[in-house]
């Protein structure tokens, strides 16, 4: 499979992971900075949460760990939550965007 | 992430969720006690029904709920956990027997024992509260603006809770050299002004931005209103504990005015500036606690003159109590309560599924058309209320009274209505 195919498979399985408070999943938020290797070898994940220093970071990306294993059961999967860049509005896909009724 | 919370650094449930539930159930009360004391609205401020149903609303429904919250939140403000959980029981179980003392002692006027056990119970309830938060933020190394908010709200409490202890054993002793009346004004605003709203300024200006997905704000505006609001209290207490004027006390007020003026600006920032551009109830509700906010201090820059179309002054007083106690704080919390609620709940329910298909989300735990209905009735009793003090109308108090109460228990249908949500199993 190539790379921008396997990227895209993961980024279709993390959608399933939701924002609680705002409704929208996170790729489309803008919280997958990275995506590194594919199935049957380790796949790396740099994410970032709306906001630093929130000590829930624990929870989107234990889910984010969750769902790419139960997806790819033969691959390691490696989360890093990253703050540089801090993460802002711009980064929210059209997608997102209009999800959130907002004005591209 | 919205709310600061995780696995490992979660409040447990059965220590937040009472906070929040003796709150909302203190409002119910609240709105009770104005509707059969009706009457006591058109007397001085300083009046039995009036000071016990004033201290329902500060103590039972404003700090309680602030307590819980605060527990919830620092670790998204500062990065740390609540020092003891023990403590912060303990502190809830003082607040209660405190609170019942005095409120009970206020409403039937005794002025001996009843009500000094109860302000010293309630004094030691204030101080377990700031020694939990000195030992949670002792070590810590990140300081935002919001600390300082937040820190400074709490030697506030501390001192209100204090001179509440002085005025209490006045009564029996006489031995404050000062017009009780004078020192009571400065509990007043240190209660209102420094604990209450230096609180609600410190949580809400990371919260509401947090809630908007606001971004990129200036804190300029939260380091000259933190400047502002607390000198100006320094001064206007220092006023009324030498009886300086009413007109020296308002061009010291206009400090504090101003220093909320640039709170609002802040939040009016994050507001515009919001990537969220629905705004759910409890985001309206928070909207609109704000101009409730502007209209007390409106009320608060009338207060000196003498005005001639107004029939007794001492109504406006007791408006601006009203406006600022229910309007601004009622109206602000009311709204956060919509927000944190749900999250709180949904996260002890849903934490381990979060990945996974069909998770409700936690505005899906209470109903909107509820919520909605909650902020339409409350706002207009709000409004029935201050405006029929003003104008003296004993019926149309109780109406508002009425509204107030029906929004309240409609609020606590709401709240148990998350509490008793099953969980569904994950697709």
């Amino acid at each position: 499979m190539k790379k921008t195919e396997t990227t895209l498979e993961i980024k279709e399985i993390l959608k399933n992971v939701i924002d609680p408070e705002i409704g929208i999943n996170i790729v489309d938020l803008g919280f997958i900075y990275e995506i590194k290797g594919g199935p049957g070898e380790t796949i790396e994940i740099d994410m970032t949460l709306t906001t630093p220093g929130c000590p829930m970071s624990e929870i989107i990306p234990a889910s984010v760990e969750e769902v790419l294993a139960e997806a790819f059961p033969g691959s390691q999967i490696l989360v890093k939550l990253v703050w540089e860049p801090a993460w802002n509005p711009e980064l929210i896909s059209s997608e997102g965007k209009r999800q959130m009724a907002m004005n591209d | 992430m919205i709310l600061g919370v995780s696995k490992n650094n979660l409040p447990p449930l059965g220590l937040v969720l009472p906070h929040f539930i003796l709150s909302s159930v203190s409002l119910l009360i609240v709105a009770i006690l104005i509707f059969i004391s009706s009457d006591s609205f058109n007397s001085h401020y300083f009046q039995p029904q009036l000071l016990s149903i004033t201290h329902i609303a500060t103590i039972g429904f404003i700090t309680t709920i602030i307590f819980g919250a605060l527990y919830q939140i620092l670790p998204v403000i500062l990065g740390v956990n609540i020092y003891s959980n023990k403590i912060a029981y303990l502190t809830l179980v003082l607040l209660i027997l405190g609170l019942s003392f005095i409120s009970y002692a206020f409403w039937n006027f005794k002025t001996g024992l009843t009500i000094q056990i109860g302000s010293i119970v309630t004094l030691a309830s204030f101080i377990l509260f700031g020694i939990n938060y000195y030992l949670s933020i002792k070590d810590n190394k990140q300081w935002p603006i919001e600390a300082d908010f937040i820190s400074i709200s709490v030697v506030w409490l501390i001192t209100t809770g204090l001179i509440g202890v002085l005025l209490v054993f006045n009564f029996s002793y006489a031995f404050i050299p000062k017009s009780h009346l004078d020192i009571l004004k400065i509990h007043a605003h240190t209660g209102f002004i420094g604990w209450i709203f230096l609180m609600v300024a410190g949580v809400g200006s990371k919260i509401i931005p947090m809630f908007l997905v606001s971004h990129h704000l200036d804190k300029k505006y939260l380091n000259i209103s933190y400047s502002l609001i607390n000198s100006g209290l320094i001064l206007i207490a220092a006023s009324f504990y030498f009886e300086l004027s009413l007109y020296v006390v308002s061009i010291i007020s206009i400090l504090i005015i101003i220093g909320i003026l640039f709170f609002i600006l802040y939040i009016k920032e994050a507001y515009s500036k919001r990537a969220k551009k629905q705004i759910d109830t409890g985001m309206k509700l928070t909207i609109i606690a704000f101009a409730f906010l502007l209209a007390s201090l409106g009320i608060a820059m009338i207060i000196p003159f003498d005005l001639a179309f107004v029939k007794n002054m001492m109504m406006v007083r007791i408006n601006y109590g009203v406006m600022i106690i229910l309007g601004f704080f009622g109206t602000l919390i009311m709204g956060q309560s919509m927000k944190i609620i749900p999250f709180i709940i949904w996260m002890h329910k849903y934490q381990k599924i979060i990945g996974k298909k069909g998770t409700p989300l936690p505005k899906d735990l209470i109903s909107d058309h509820i919520s909605n209905t909650v902020m339409n009735l409350f706002i207009i009793g709000v409004i029935i209320l201050c405006s029929s003090i003003i104008i003296q109308n004993k019926f149309l108090i109780e109406i508002g009274a009425l509204f107030i109460m029906i929004a309240s228990i409609l609020n606590n249908i709401n709240i148990f209505k998350a509490i008793n949500h099953k969980p569904l199993p994950a697709s």
